[in-house]
């Protein structure tokens, strides 16, 4: 009959995988049940477990100061390749410990460390990847942007003094070269765009500003007027169902979305043509249509939205102005389309999130 | 038996190379893997002094982050502490000056260094030298190469010798 009884704490031993010692004076230390098998080859036999263990004897120590009744627990520590987990009770001069071994509890904890430890060095480093980029960016337009400057004074100061003579060829070379520089400056312009966007995305946005995207594209109207009288193409607003019409979204970045997308509509257009653009309500966005006459979007050019993607009629942008766009209206949780019109013509429709 | 037992604790956030200076200066040995230390590993070696034998306990103590400071319990009865910074990531050694102030208003009477290691990645090093002098004006400094040996023997030495002076 005595099998079926069950000594509780042998019973434990088994569960846990502990040794469970106690002491009477705080000092010497017994096992009552035996030692598992991993003990006697790690902590050794003597009364003393912290003879062998450093860690375990200034566990002991500890516990020996602490109040009565406290509930100590050492952590995870490794001896010879294993880990073990020390739990003690002090009461008046007697001291409960219980060692156990913990190499499983290890493995698991130790790989999640592990991980996050990991992730957070890639993270570290790919931030200071990211700065140098940007320190190396903002040298590269230092650099484009300066000579570009100073080469277009000297050429119009010389247009100036050609205004004398009747040199015609040379007065033409002259233009040809300054609207070199100026797209090259408009080149630069919008890399910085792009990269400016780029940067931000993580950047927290502050929505007290939600502009109205009827008033903004009120203003790029009359902005680009004139260079729409240049090219004898009319521009033209249309507001087709008013309401609210904020948008969640920095009116800066909007702004200047609207101007890439219009002025390369005008750029597009033949003389003569119109270019149309029209705000509204599109469920839980405000949406902007942009329409001209022109050739429409090239099926074999790719997608219009990519870096570099320019139709085959170079038309005098960077190939930059679009895909800033969409990078910045998708910052905003907006989304952004292009499409030909049946009766030839394009368009870029725009929708931006409402502002509540 | 040695004459002296001294408890030195390295300190320092994660992947600053804690556990590789104690392997370099006990088994003289490096690794390029990176393995977290989870808990805490104690390593045994015993230095000559003059004659004078003094067996030093090196605590490996788990690199400090956002989640965890390391547990006070385990700093009792330290005679020293070297506080690791990796000279690659010149955030390691904000922190641990500042886990190192907290710690030294605690156990005022210590020997300490501050190390900063990896010396050898000149490259990538991030530390600069104003750093360095500004903070050799207020503690022992030393750059170390866990990867090289630079300056690794004579850390634990030199502290070895000052916790042995302070206790006499
Ligand atoms: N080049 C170079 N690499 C080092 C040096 N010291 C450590 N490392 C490397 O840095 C990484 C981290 O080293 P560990 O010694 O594990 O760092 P630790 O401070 O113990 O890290 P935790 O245990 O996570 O707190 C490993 O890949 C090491 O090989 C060094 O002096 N030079
Ligand atoms: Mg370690």
């Amino acid at each position: 009959m005595s099998g079926e009884v069950e000594d509780p704490k042998s019973n434990v031993r088994r569960l846990i995988d502990a040794a469970i010692l106690s002491s009477d004076d705080g000092i010497h230390f017994h096992a009552e049940d035996g030692f598992p098998d991993w003990y006697p080859s790690i902590f050794g036999e003597s009364s003393d477990p912290g003879k062998q263990s450093p860690f375990l004897a200034g566990f002991i120590d500890l516990v020996r100061d602490s109040d009565e009744s406290e509930r100590k627990k050492s952590g995870l520590w490794e001896e010879q390749s294993r880990f073990f987990e020390a739990v003690a009770v002090k009461q008046g001069s007697r001291i409960l410990l219980m060692v156990e071994c913990a190499d499983e509890r290890h493995h698991f904890e130790q790989q999640i460390l592990h991980s996050s430890h990991i992730h957070e060095l890639n993270r570290e480093r790919l931030q200071k990847e990211l700065e140098l980029k940007k320190v190396l960016l903002e040298c590269v337009m230092h650099d484009l942007a300066n000579p570009a400057a100073v080469l277009l004074m000297n050429l119009q100061h010389i247009e100036k003094k050609l205004e004398s003579g009747d040199e015609r060829s040379l007065r033409a070379a002259v233009e040809r070269a300054i609207n070199q520089v100026n797209r090259q400056k408009q080149l630069i312009q919008s890399i910085s765009e792009v990269f400016g966007a780029e940067a931000n995305e993580a950047r927290e946005m502050k929505w007290d500003e939600a502009p109205d995207l009827v008033v903004l594209a009120g203003e790029i109207a009359d902005e680009m007027e004139s260079a729409a009288e240049s090219r004898a193409v009319s521009l033209s607003l249309e507001v087709s169902d008013p309401g609210v019409t904020r948008v969640k979204a920095d009116p800066v970045y909007v702004k200047r979305v609207l101007v890439n997308i219009v002025g390369n509509a005008l750029r597009h257009s033949p003389e003569r043509g119109s270019v149309g653009i029209s705000v509204g309500r599109n469920g839980g966005f405000v949406r902007c249509r942009v329409s001209d006459q022109g050739s429409g979007f090239e099926e074999e050019a790719g997608d219009p939205f990519k870096a570099f993607n320019q139709g085959s009629s170079n038309t005098g942008s960077s190939g930059l102005g679009l895909y800033f766009s969409k990078l910045a209206v998708e910052m905003f949780g907006g989304t952004i389309l292009a499409e030909n019109e049946k009766g030839g013509g394009a368009a870029v429709i725009l929708n931006l999130p409402v502002a509540s | 038996m040695p004459e002296f037992k001294k408890k030195v604790c390295l300190i320092g956030s994660f992947a600053v190379g804690k556990t590789s200076l104690i392997r370099r200066f006990v088994s003289g040995v490096f690794s390029d893997e990176y393995l977290t230390t989870l808990g805490v590993k104690v390593d045994q070696k015993t230095v000559t002094l003059e004659g004078r034998e003094v067996l030093l306990l090196v605590w490996d103590l788990a690199g400090s982050d956002q989640f965890a400071k390391v547990q006070q319990a385990y700093l009792a009865g330290s005679s020293g502490f070297l506080f690791v910074a990796d000279g690659t990531r010149k955030s390691t050694l904000d922190d641990v000056v500042e886990e190192a102030e907290g710690i030294l208003k605690l156990f005022p009477v210590v020997s300490i260094s501050f190390l900063i290691n990896k010396v050898d990645l000149a490259e990538e090093w991030e530390v600069t030298e104003e750093r360095i002098s500004e903070l050799k004006e207020r503690y022992p400094v030393r750059l170390t190469s866990a990867l090289t040996g630079d300056e690794v023997e004579e850390t634990f030495l030199s502290l070895a010798r000052e916790m042995v002076e302070v206790s006499r």
